[in-house]
């Protein structure tokens, strides 16, 4: 099986926030709201030394199921960090990933109520649609 | 030891193995199944914890950010009270008086080009006096809505504090640390024992199962021709195992029985949490539409946000509009000064030219009269012996050799002395 590219959107709105007072983009933000990771282990369903590992330091996992064309059909997240918003498999052995990372205390400096009401608005939808999935 | 001895003992042993088989495969799914259903209730717990948690933040950035910060401190105190009804409203008030006076002065300054008939203040438009006046008596309405507003707020301030943040949410998140408490004997049961003593039944109705196939593989054995000693030593052990079947099959009734409390425990455990999940699910539910109540509200401070930036824009723009034509007042009582300069200079310049003109017209007058007497003397001295038609009508002409005709323009009606 070739190894699927996966590419994770983090949608938490703090990545969109501006808080420097130049303007631009703090440098941690413009990579923290999309990764590729890579420190990835297979696990197959029919894997028996599975459980034996089960204590190593996993930090998400991730369910894929596929069909037999090895097409992606459903995809669920497993992790403290971060909820699922959406998956999309454009391609074969691609998989994008809409996440959400836990929210955290923001810090607006420069928003007018404008901005500040969308972003409000944007994290109660989010919250919404996560809270509806349950 | 005969054949039908050991077909009986052998039928004993499959009707065991039968039944622990079947016994094992229950306990065996009903742990399975409490190990998905609390993997499931995991699951559950942690995005519930996502959105509570999320919840919480989000009420404290719209009480922090939005609220406190950007109505409160930005907005009313600094952008509304300050910047609009302070600053602005001052500098309104000191150019529309500053426009006001400068009017008036204007209106008393006669146009004495005119013959003082008319003032300065007549040449510019009177309306321009208008201007900030009747933006200056909206600033009442304005000052009202903003204290309105201000009410809104500290209201909508101690809501979001008092009864969302401090109530609700920090009430939904007791009732979910209460729910999922660590510490609780249900967590303790869920996350530990249950771990531990699914592993140990597990190995039990192994270990159960291992004896009874082990005991059968043995009858197995007796049935196929063996050496005679290994034979009967084999008969011993199986007859006594056999004897030993019941016993052991208590036993893993036993553990089974075990696997069904564990399992009627966890269920009992799992329902509590599940009617905790929804009696969470219902307050959350709450809290959003709270939350999404809220984006509604803001909608009116938003409102008058862009209420008074209109306001404002209007008023900076008329504030612009008369320090311009305050300039442009300045400037033409400046330039009217400067007009009456001029006509005085074009008075002296006119003064000059009849100056000039008069000694011109003096000293042509001197050689004319000179040429008249020079006329005269030739006459008469010749003129009786000339012809008259010799040069006719010339011969005694008197008139001058020149005429002059000026005009230089009085500027003596103006800024009469």
């Amino acid at each position: 099986m070739i190894p699927f590219t996966l590419t994770v959107h983090d949608r938490n709105v703090s990545h969109t926030l501006a808080t420097t007072n130049t303007g631009a983009q703090h440098p941690d933000h413009a990579s923290k709201a999309i990764s590729f990771p890579t420190n990835i282990r297979y696990v197959f369903e029919d894997d028996e030394d599975f459980v034996a590992e089960e204590d190593a330091d996993i930090e998400n996992i991730l369910i894929v199921e596929v069909d037999p064309n090895l097409k992606v059909t459903q995809v669920e997240l497993i992790s403290d960090e971060y909820q699922l918003l959406s998956f999309e498999s454009q391609a074969d052995n691609e998989l994008e990933l809409d996440v959400l990372s836990r929210f955290c205390t923001l810090e607006t400096e420069s928003q007018d109520l404008d901005e500040l009401m969308q972003i409000y608005k944007t994290q109660n939808e989010q919250l919404n649609s996560i809270f509806n999935a349950l | 030891m005969n054949t039908s001895e050991i077909e009986a003992l052998r039928q004993n042993a499959r009707n065991f193995l039968t039944d622990a088989q079947e016994l094992c495969q229950q306990s065996d799914t009903k742990l399975m199944n409490l190990k998905l259903k609390i993997q499931n209730e995991q699951k559950h717990r942690t995005k519930l914890q996502f959105i509570i948690t999320g919840i919480k933040c989000q009420v404290e950035f719209l009480l922090n950010n939005i609220l406190v910060k950007e109505i409160g401190e930005n907005l009313i105190e600094h952008e509304w009270c300050e910047n609009v009804l302070g600053d602005l409203v001052q500098e309104m008030e000191f150019w529309h008086n500053a426009i006001y006076k400068k009017i008036e002065h204007l209106g008393k300054v006669p146009n004495v080009l005119a013959g003082g008939k008319s003032f300065l203040g007549d040449y510019v438009a009177q309306e321009s006096n208008g201007m900030l006046r009747d933006k200056l008596s909206e600033i009442p309405v304005i000052k009202a809505q903003v204290e309105n507003i201000r009410k809104q707020y500290d209201l909508m301030v101690h809501k979001v504090r008092n009864q969302l943040l401090d109530t609700k949410v920090r009430g939904t998140i007791g009732d979910f640390n209460v729910c999922y408490s660590a510490e609780s004997k249900n967590s303790a049961t869920l996350d530990h024992a249950f771990p531990d003593e699914k592993e140990r039944m597990e190995k039990e109705l192994v270990s159960f199962l291992n004896s009874f196939t082990d005991h059968f593989d043995k009858c197995n054995l007796l049935c196929e021709d063996l050496p005679a000693v290994d034979s009967i030593a084999l008969f011993e052990i199986v007859k006594r195992d056999d004897s030993e079947l019941a016993s052991i099959y208590e036993l893993l009734e036993e553990t089974a029985s075990e696997v069904s409390s564990l399992y009627d425990e966890i269920m009992s455990i799992l329902q509590e949490r599940e009617e905790g999940r929804h009696r969470l699910m219902t307050s959350t539910s709450k809290l959003f539409q709270e939350s999404r109540k809220h984006e509604e509200y803001l909608s009116v401070f938003k409102g008058i946000s862009d209420l008074v930036q209109r306001f404002k824009d209007t008023c900076m723009e008329e504030l612009q509009q008369v320090i311009e034509l305050n300039t442009f007042y300045d400037k033409f009582e400046k330039s009217y000064a400067n007009l009456l300069n001029e006509v005085n200079r074009r008075k002296q310049v006119s003064h000059k030219l009849s100056k000039i003109l008069k000694s011109c017209e003096d000293a042509l007058q001197e050689v004319n009269a000179k040429d008249i007497n020079a006329r005269q003397t030739f006459l008469s001295e010749n003129g009786q012996y000339l012809p008259e038609t010799i040069w006719q009508d010339k011969i005694d002409d008197m008139k001058p050799l020149y005429s002059m005709h000026y005009e230089v323009r009085d500027y003596d009606k103006y800024l009469q002395e």
